[in-house]
């Protein structure tokens, strides 16, 4: 090999070696789970796909549509979708869908399904086989067989709408496999197939989000660690100062007697090994991501709602005027997504908040009726502990029985697919054999854990939502409730005719021997069995009342005046229904506009602080004068001065709230720790106690000989905030301690990746009041991440004056302007936006039509034809355009000449070759 | 116009030619081609480097900034150098590693193309090559 050669050789070797390595490493997928760089950063390729906007004018052809249809979207790309018939509307709202929301849909049916490691790896295993074992994916499955059977049986004649949702979904999902959102880029995979059971997981993902809890474990331990009197004095069921929601059935009397008339026991006392195996499932439940923020979600209060209306009498417009917002965990995009649905056919025409994935808006309003939502937090829930005989018996009511079993499978990113077993009692799944390490072998103390939960039943809820969309009346839609079995809601209504309702609704167990389920049974015994459910008729509801209003913000349900049937533990302290019950009761009849429940709805006045700042003046007042530093003084001073609304600019809120935080650390703290309780109690209860028991026995420190009193551990509190204030705000001078310099709101991404979120921003308000956002701010600033998911007022005089939003945007498409314009110019700034409610497309005004497809349907056999057409056209353009070309340029001439010239110079080349070869052999 | 001169502006015109259909494939590592062709057209490889990297950049380049334009791409190129960089405002960064890594895909598949031409046409012509025989060498050689 000649020098020559052997540089280029060299110099070859160098850049093929290079181009490997760098195309190796943009090659190989990022940690393991996510796309190659490559993939997701060059152009043509992940990020440079994502279709930031919609189209301006989109022209569909879709064979087996009935006829035209047309969506506008609003300034705010809100879908206005006119059809023909009700099954050419929902295909329109699947396509809609999954153009703005695609990866939230997929992200949530793959939670239910466990399906959340095949596209994030090893690192969501855990949550899947829980989700699975759970039995949601089964119970939704159930669920459509018998949606099916009923479609067959012809009881329901709309169950081809649901499907033709589905069809819109896939074609969308069909037709843009190159244009996913920029999560898919990031993950490295692409949407698959929609199924209708994929819809119906969703109802069941709603169900655990309100429904499914830990409570009756948490009290076990509780009970255990303070006893009897200590546990029922703070936990027990009749929390003080609480407006029933429904009016008809009385109100409690406040006094410590009606506090403790409902004592709770659990049944039988459990064995150390109950309490160990309730405490080590809890603690192994906590270290599962999904059901920590479950955990975490209910402990913050966060999840809850607002709703309420009035009648003609209190309104200003002789109608009434209906709102709500319910108020859930923020995500980016947020879960809810404006729709307005126009079916001639039907004679459908609804405005509300569906959810992506669910074919029908689930709060709403159409031209006679409106409805929204809070949750009840009836008990659906209970626990069951028993005694396992061997790893294939357990004793139910003293008779050893078999477990049934069911087989999954999970497909892991990277990985083999993992198999694994579920066992069941007769009550529901055994979950702590699935995250604890439960021996094969077993003795007599060996205990498995299951619940029995009305979310793992067959779901009605879509008959309800078609019921509530079409009905027109308040008989119908009472007769579409009884449908609603979980989420239980409280269901607020009012109708054109001006009548209001509250119907808190859903399937509630009825326990043998009058049992509250607040404690888990022993299964083994037979305890605590479900022997039915609350029959509708027999559920509390209230209509037309003579306050003229009603209002639920997670409050009881009713008073002391219904009492055929236990219903609920755990509800909300009650201070935002306190706040929205005092402003609706003082507002004079004919007084309430559209404007004034807006205000109503962004309300930051604190009841909590109105009862709990005064006794902290009277304790700053009582302190001796050589006690009173100067910034004692200045807080007297910014307390005495303040009407308890916590806008961020102001400096009371901050000195409030943590000080109220201090307060309860310190009155119970000591107590809880001494005795290893885990939850406190509500702010109520210590505002009782407050109020009412200034010497009890929480107040002391028993970690000290002195016995203290309230305003002992007031001013102790006091101290430590002023402690903490000075630190965080780095000075001493209070009016520069804002509330919103602690207390931030935050959008996460529903990933949780940092740079597709939004915020922090500074925020009015706190947990507890009428606009919420629960923050804990005991390391310092503190981000909510929970509150109103959606604000609605509907104003049944004139539906075109109805207002929404929501706080984030309705594309879920980070670089869309949709992504977060409701959000940021909306949400955070209290404004809202008009629904544009024209029932027929030529009526709405053009200047609201930011973009508009046309869907047009087309058959099979036009398709074939107009192909034909296309390629018959096309051939002859073709060969005329040859024939003009050649004329003009002998272009077909001249490619003979570069062939020929090519062949000639190869004969060369092989010419000069085979001389080569003649002259060496010749050489040598 | 020298024949080199056009050859050169010839391999840039179809790189970027073959990089503007490539951007319609999700197939990035075909990004060498364009490189390849380029450095095919030219006798010398620097020339076949320079080449594919101009060709790959000016249509990179252009695709980006009309990404950037129609689709909003800019939000999503800040928003996956915030995954980075802890925070948005690096979108530019990315954009400019980006391009760079385009001019070096070029400059590397011209620097194959080339030398693979030069290597194959040594082989079968068996010809000094002009650019790495130095005239001097020859000289010497020659003397």
């Amino acid at each position: 090999m000649r020098i020559q050669e052997k540089k280029v050789i060299k110099k070859l070797s160098i850049a093929i070696t290079i181009t490997i390595v760098i195309f190796t490493a943009f090659s190989v997928p990022l940690l393991g789970v996510f796309a190659p760089l490559g993939n997701i950063i060059f152009p043509g390729n992940g990020l440079w796909k994502v279709p930031g906007e919609v189209p301006e004018e989109e022209i569909l052809y879709i064979e087996g549509l009935d006829d035209e249809i047309i969506v506008y979207r609003d300034e705010w790309g809100i879908p206005h979708i006119y059809a023909e018939t009700e099954d050419d509307l929902l295909f329109a709202l699947g396509y809609v869908h999954a153009q703005d929301r695609l990866f939230m849909m997929d992200m949530v049916r793959r939670v239910v399904k466990g399906r959340l490691s095949e596209i994030v790896g090893e690192m969501g295993i855990e949550s899947d086989k829980y989700n699975l074992a759970m039995g949601m994916e089964y119970w939704a499955e159930e669920s459509l067989k018998v949606f099916e059977e009923k479609d067959k049986n012809g009881e329901i004649d709309y169950f081809d709408a649901f499907e033709w949702y589905v069809d819109g979904i896939n074609y969308y999902i069909e037709t843009h496999q190159d244009e996913t959102p920029i999560e898919y880029a990031i993950l490295g995979v692409k949407p698959t197939k929609w199924t209708l059971l994929d819809s119906m997981c969703y109802s069941k993902w709603m169900a655990k989000m309100l429904t499914w809890d830990y409570d009756d474990l948490y009290n076990l331990i509780n009970y255990e660690a303070l006893g009897s009197k200590s546990y029922n004095e703070l936990f027990n069921q009749r929390a003080p100062y609480q407006i029933p929601i429904c009016p008809n059935y009385g109100f409690y009397n406040d006094s410590f007697m009606a506090l403790n008339s409902l004592n709770s026991e659990p049944q039988s006392h459990p064995s150390s090994s109950v309490l160990n195996t309730v405490s080590k499932f809890l603690s192994n439940v906590e270290k599962i991501e999904s059901e920590k923020q479950l955990i975490d979600l209910k402990n913050q209060n966060t999840i809850g709602s607002n709703n309420w209306v009035v009648d003609g009498i209190k309104s200003n417009t002789g109608k009434p005027i209906l709102c709500n917002d319910m108020h859930l965990a923020w995500t980016m995009p947020g879960i809810w997504y404006e729709a307005h649905l126009v079916a001639d056919d039907t004679d459908l025409n609804t405005y509300g908040f569906t959810i992506p994935g669910i074919p029908l808006p689930l709060v709403a309003h159409n031209e006679y009726v409106a409805w929204g939502f809070t949750n009840t937090n009836y008990d659906v829930l209970d626990w069951y502990y028993y005694k396992e005989v061997d790893s294939d018996h357990y004793i139910h009511n003293g008779i050893v029985k078999k477990y049934e079993t069911k087989k999954y499978k999970i497909p892991v990113k990277g990985q083999a697919t993992i198999e694994f077993k579920v066992k069941e009692t007769i009550h529901g799944p055994v979950l702590n054999a699935l995250i604890d390490d439960i021996p094969d072998s077993l003795d007599n103390d060996a205990i498995v854990i299951a619940p029995h939960w009305t979310g793992n039943d067959i779901s009605y809820e879509l008959l309800t939502l078609y019921g509530f969309n079409h009905a027109k009346n308040r008989a119908e839609f009472n007769e579409s409730s009884k449908w609603f079995h979980n989420p239980a809601q409280n269901i607020v209504y009012a109708d054109i005719y001006g009548n209001i309702a509250m119907r808190p609704t859903g399937l509630v167990p009825i326990r043998e021997g009058n049992e509250n389920g607040t404690f888990p049974y022993d299964g083994s015994s037979g305890e605590g069995e479900w022997i039915g459910y609350v029959p509708f008729e027999e559920l509390p509801h209230t209509e037309n009342p003579d306050q003229h209003y009603l209002a639920s913000a997670n409050q009881i349900v009713v008073g002391p005046k219904y009492a055929k049937n236990f219903l609920q533990h755990p509800y909300a302290a009650g201070y935002r229904a306190r706040r929205i019950n005092e402003l609706l009761n003082t507002s004079e009849n004919g007084s309430i506009e559209v404007d004034k429940m807006k205000k109503f709805q962004l309300d930051v006045t604190s009841t909590a602080a109105k009862f709990f700042t005064p006794y902290l003046i009277n304790a700053i007042e009582n302190l001796p004068s050589s006690e009173k530093t100067s910034t004692v003084d200045d807080i007297l001073t910014t307390l005495n001065k303040w009407d308890y609304e916590m806008y961020r600019e102001l400096a009371a809120p901050t000195i409030y709230r943590k000080w109220r935080d201090l307060f309860m650390k310190y009155t119970f703290e000591d107590e809880f720790d001494e005795y290893d309780g885990i939850w406190q109690p509500q702010l109520n209860v210590l505002e009782k106690l407050m109020r009412e028991a200034p010497n009890s026995a929480w107040f002391n420190d028993i970690t000290t000989a002195k016995i203290e009193d309230r305003d002992d551990i007031i001013i102790k509190a006091l101290d430590k905030t002023i402690d903490f204030l000075e630190d965080f705000y780095e000075t001493d001078k209070v009016s520069a301690w804002r509330w919103g310099g602690l207390h931030k709101v935050y959008f996460p991404h529903l990933t949780g990746l940092e740079a597709l979120s939004k915020g922090p921003y500074e925020a009015d308000g706190e947990g507890y009041t009428v606009n919420p956002s629960w923050v804990d701010i005991s390391e310092g600033e503190g981000r909510a991440t929970g509150g109103a998911s959606e604000r609605m007022i509907i104003d049944l005089s004139n539906m075109k004056k109805c207002l929404s939003v929501i706080p984030s945007g309705q594309r879920g498409i980070s670089n869309s302007k949709h992504y977060s314009d409701q959000l940021e110019d909306l949400f955070l700034k209290g404004k809202y936006h008009k629904q544009y409610f024209y029932n027929d497309p030529e009526d709405f005004p053009e200047e609201y039509i930011e973009s508009q497809i046309l869907f047009i349907p087309s058959r099979k056999q036009d398709n074939i034809i107009y192909l034909m057409g296309f390629l018959i056209i096309g051939f002859a353009v073709g060969i005329i355009s040859i024939i003009k070309i050649e004329k003009k340029t002998k272009f077909c001439t001249k490619i003979k000449e570069i062939i020929s010239g090519i062949l000639s110079t190869k004969n060369l080349i092989l010419d000069h070759d085979k001389k080569g070869v003649k002259n060496n052999y010749k050489k040598s | 116009m020298k024949p080199e001169t056009l050859d050169f502006l010839l391999a840039i015109l179809f790189s970027a030619i073959i990089t503007y259909f490539l951007t319609f494939l999700p197939i990035w590592q075909l990004i060498i081609i364009p490189g390849l062709v380029a450095g095919i057209f030219n006798k010398k490889m620097r020339k076949g480097i320079y080449s594919g990297a101009i060709g790959i950049s000016i249509i990179w380049t252009l695709y980006m900034i009309y990404a950037i334009l129609t689709r909003n791409a800019y939000t999503n190129l800040d928003q996956f150098a915030g995954l980075f960089f802890g925070s948005l405002g690096f979108g530019w960064v990315f954009f400019l590693i980006i391009l760079l890594f385009g001019v070096l895909f070029g400059a590397l598949g011209g620097a194959i193309g080339s030398g693979l031409t030069i290597l194959i046409k040594l082989i079968i012509k068996n010809e000094p090559n002009e650019i790495l025989e130095p005239k001097k060498s020859i000289k010497r050689k020659e003397s």
